[in-house]
């Protein structure tokens, strides 16, 4: 009988990983590729972001007509409903990110993660400074403990923990691990804490985008709405792309391809 | 292995009580701060009761927390039981237990007397005793994660809160809420299956995500 | 039953067959190669003491062999079974003795002994107090072990290398702050451990290596592979 523990990758080493056992060209082809894919695709979404943005808030104060009880200040929704939807889906992202690098083990991956982790908060820090202004005019208050609200402030806790223990674990390879296991805790606990909180109080009014029989809102409402969802989609991704690429710098310093990009 | 593991904790604890009583005069600090800040009129105090109750006992969980694995894992313990366990999973699961039987349960009968000074009637106690009895353990189970992942840390007391904290939103709520129905003499027994319901799931999740965590502080 | 031990001849069972083989193994500590390409193999009663300065990687490896850290690559093979006189399970007895000693501080020496005994299932019989008196350190097996001295925690530390007949001992810098007294015990301790058949891989700066014998050396210096230049 034999017993053996091995390293990660080597069961059945491929030909490229019995080749090389140089530990700095690790992954060498999907970084380089990441990066210089990235550096392609990042500036050109983050122009098409820029335009969408001017289009959609321009339509957004100017052509979307005023809320028949809100007036004006429901106007805000341009930027406090995108945020909010994003500072979810990146979180997700976030997660599933981890996910894939903690089971395969990929780089890349963890780079995304941890790239993902100060845009979200701040589209939740967004989120939460927009809806508390449409506060005042709507309930009178800047703060109200509505269930969304405090969702959104129980995220934004969540993505603060996520970048403290980043911070705080010296070693980057430990730090991407460790961070991936909370990432994956925190998703798992964000629909029970979304529900919990929702059962909680519940104050503010329902959603009114996402329904059976279709948006009931106007669609000069509805659609700065969604094209300025896209746009903080793509500026997202731009953002993203421009933090993955100096993570991948860092990452791999000791890298030829690294050295021939900072050489020139 | 498992109860190697829980009764060499029971030893240290017979030889060192400290760890054991910390948290629990921690929790009596805590709860009869309330009423010197607040009110000490026994209405007013039975309206918040709950919640102090069930804050304090997050925070005295929390305090105990940071050595759960921290002092294994410094002297070399957990090491010894990596080698001759290999498995992880088992050892998150014994010290959680530990952590349990030695903070949650003297926690549970220290809120017997806190309930009597925050003048919380006779008949809300079963109330009061069933969510402590559901909560603490998912309170172990969810924090020894936290635990975890900061084992390698010198420092990790306020960053362990920060990442723990946020986890243990619903508990609080649903905890805080059984008592709250139970005064005012509604039934609970919808939120002490929901607590029931979040034990199940952190049983059966939390001990792997700890397991994880550990291994990635161990190599 | 495998692949691995079917070359090896089956009869003698007293040849020196290679017990224990790493292939390849490459470590990696924060991202940094400490060596790559380590292979050795040893059979019974072999020790093999491992040498390289400071930050070469000699605690990692002893950590790799025992199974807390994961290679970068390569591969820890024991060809363990086939042995009928040692009883071996298919997992090796790896005893650990690392910078860290694994003794808990409110424990009384005894019942550290006890909790290591416990975790590693049955052993040879010996019970901890004998395992202490081996070490010379059963006078105060009753004082709870953060009142010992480092010396006295070190030897309460290598009482536990006689709990059991393990196959393997991996000790890291095992004299630390041990007198001359204590280094002779653990080298008696060390050839019984090797006259009957188990195989040791240490590390030390210290005296010890002039009186254990070492069948084998390794100088992590030599693998330690260049970054490359540009």
């Amino acid at each position: 009988m034999t017993s053996h523990y091995t390293g990660s990758k080597n069961h059945t080493p491929t030909p490229g990983q019995t080749r090389s056992f140089r530990i700095w060209f690790h992954r060498f082809g999907s970084s380089s590729y990441f990066y210089h894919m990235a550096s392609r695709w990042g500036p050109r979404a983050g122009w098409l972001a820029l335009i969408l943005m001017v289009t959609g808030v321009y339509m957004g104060l100017f052509v979307a007509p005023p809320d028949y009880q809100m007036g004006d200040s429901y106007r805000i929704i341009f930027i406090h409903v995108p945020s909010a939807w994003m500072s979810l889906s990146v979180y997700v992202l976030m997660a599933v990110s981890s996910a894939i690098g903690l089971i395969w083990k990929m780089k890349v991956s963890f780079c995304v993660s941890r790239a993902c982790a100060p845009i979200g908060a701040a589209f939740t820090f967004c989120a939460l400074v927009t809806g508390s202004l449409w506060g005042k005019p709507t309930w009178g208050t800047y703060w109200i403990w509505d269930a969304r609200l405090t969702s959104e402030l129980v995220l934004l806790f969540l993505y603060v923990g996520y970048m403290a223990l980043d911070k705080a674990i010296p070693d980057r390879n430990t730090a991407s691990r460790a961070t991936a296991v909370l990432a994956l805790v925190g998703l798992v606990n964000i629909p029970i804490i979304h529900y919990s909180v929702e059962w909680w109080n519940t104050l503010h009014q329902g959603s009114t985008v996402f329904r059976m029989d279709g948006p009931s809102i106007d669609a000069r409402m509805l659609v700065p709405l969604l094209i300025t969802t896209v746009a903080m989609n793509l500026y997202f991704v731009s953002v993203l792309f421009n933090r993955v690429r100096c993570e991948l710098l860092d990452l791999e310093r000791r890298t030829q391809w690294v050295r021939k990009i900072v050489n020139g | 292995m498992l109860i190697a593991i829980i009764k060499r904790d029971l030893r240290c604890v017979s030889h060192d009580l400290s760890g054991t009583i910390q948290p629990i005069g921690f929790f009596l600090i805590i709860t009869s701060l309330f009423p010197l800040a607040v009110t000490p009129d026994p209405e007013s105090l039975q309206d918040i009761a709950p919640g102090i109750i069930w804050i304090s006992a997050l925070l005295a969980t929390l305090l105990a927390l940071d050595t759960l694995f921290k002092e294994d894992f410094i002297d070399g313990t957990m090491d010894q039981m990596f080698i001759a366990a290999s498995s992880l999973y088992v050892i998150a699961l014994a010290r959680i237990i530990s952590h349990w039987l030695f903070s949650g349960l003297p926690l549970i009968v220290m809120s017997l007397v806190i309930a009597m000074m925050l003048h919380i009637p006779a008949h809300a106690i079963d109330a009061l005793i069933v969510s402590l009895l559901l909560g603490t353990p998912t309170l172990s189970m969810v924090g020894s994660i936290g635990a975890a992942l900061t084992v390698g840390l010198r420092y990790s007391g306020v960053l362990l809160t920060l990442i723990t904290l946020p986890l243990y939103i619903p508990i609080l709520i649903f905890g805080a809420s059984c008592i709250s129905a139970d005064l005012v003499g509604l039934p609970w027994t919808g939120q002490a299956y929901l607590m029931g319901a979040m034990l199940v799931l952190s049983i059966t999740l939390a001990p792997f995500a700890t397991a994880a965590a550990l291994r990635v502080n161990m190599s | 039953m495998n692949t691995e031990t079917k070359d090896i001849p089956s009869v003698d069972t007293h040849a020196n067959q290679a017990l224990l083989s790493v292939e390849s193994l490459t470590c990696v500590r924060s991202d940094i190669p400490l060596f790559s390409n380590l292979s050795f193999s040893l059979g019974k009663s072999q020790s093999l003491r491992i040498l390289g300065p400071n930050g070469s990687g000699k605690t990692t490896l002893i950590r790799t062999m025992a199974g807390i850290h994961k290679p970068a690559m390569g591969q820890v093979h024991w060809n363990i079974g086939q042995q009928g006189s040692r009883g071996f399970a298919s997992k090796p007895k790896i005893a650990y003795i690392g910078h860290t000693t694994g003794i808990r501080g409110e424990l009384t020496a005894i019942e550290n002994l006890e909790f290591h005994a416990r975790i590693n299932g049955n052993l040879s019989g010996i019970s901890p107090t004998e395992c202490l008196e081996k070490m010379n350190v059963a006078h105060c097996s009753k004082l709870p072990c953060i009142r010992l001295s480092a010396g006295q925690r070190q030897r309460v530390a290598l009482s536990r290398l006689s709990l059991n007949q393990y196959d393997l001992w991996l000790l890291d810098e095992p004299a630390t702050s041990l007198d001359d007294q204590g280094i002779d015990l653990l080298l008696d301790l060390a050839g019984h451990h090797l006259n009957a058949g188990g195989i040791i891989i240490y590390c030390s700066h210290q005296s010890i290596h002039y009186g254990l014998k070492h069948d084998r050396e390794i100088d992590l210096r030599n693998f330690k592979e260049q970054p490359p230049q540009c």
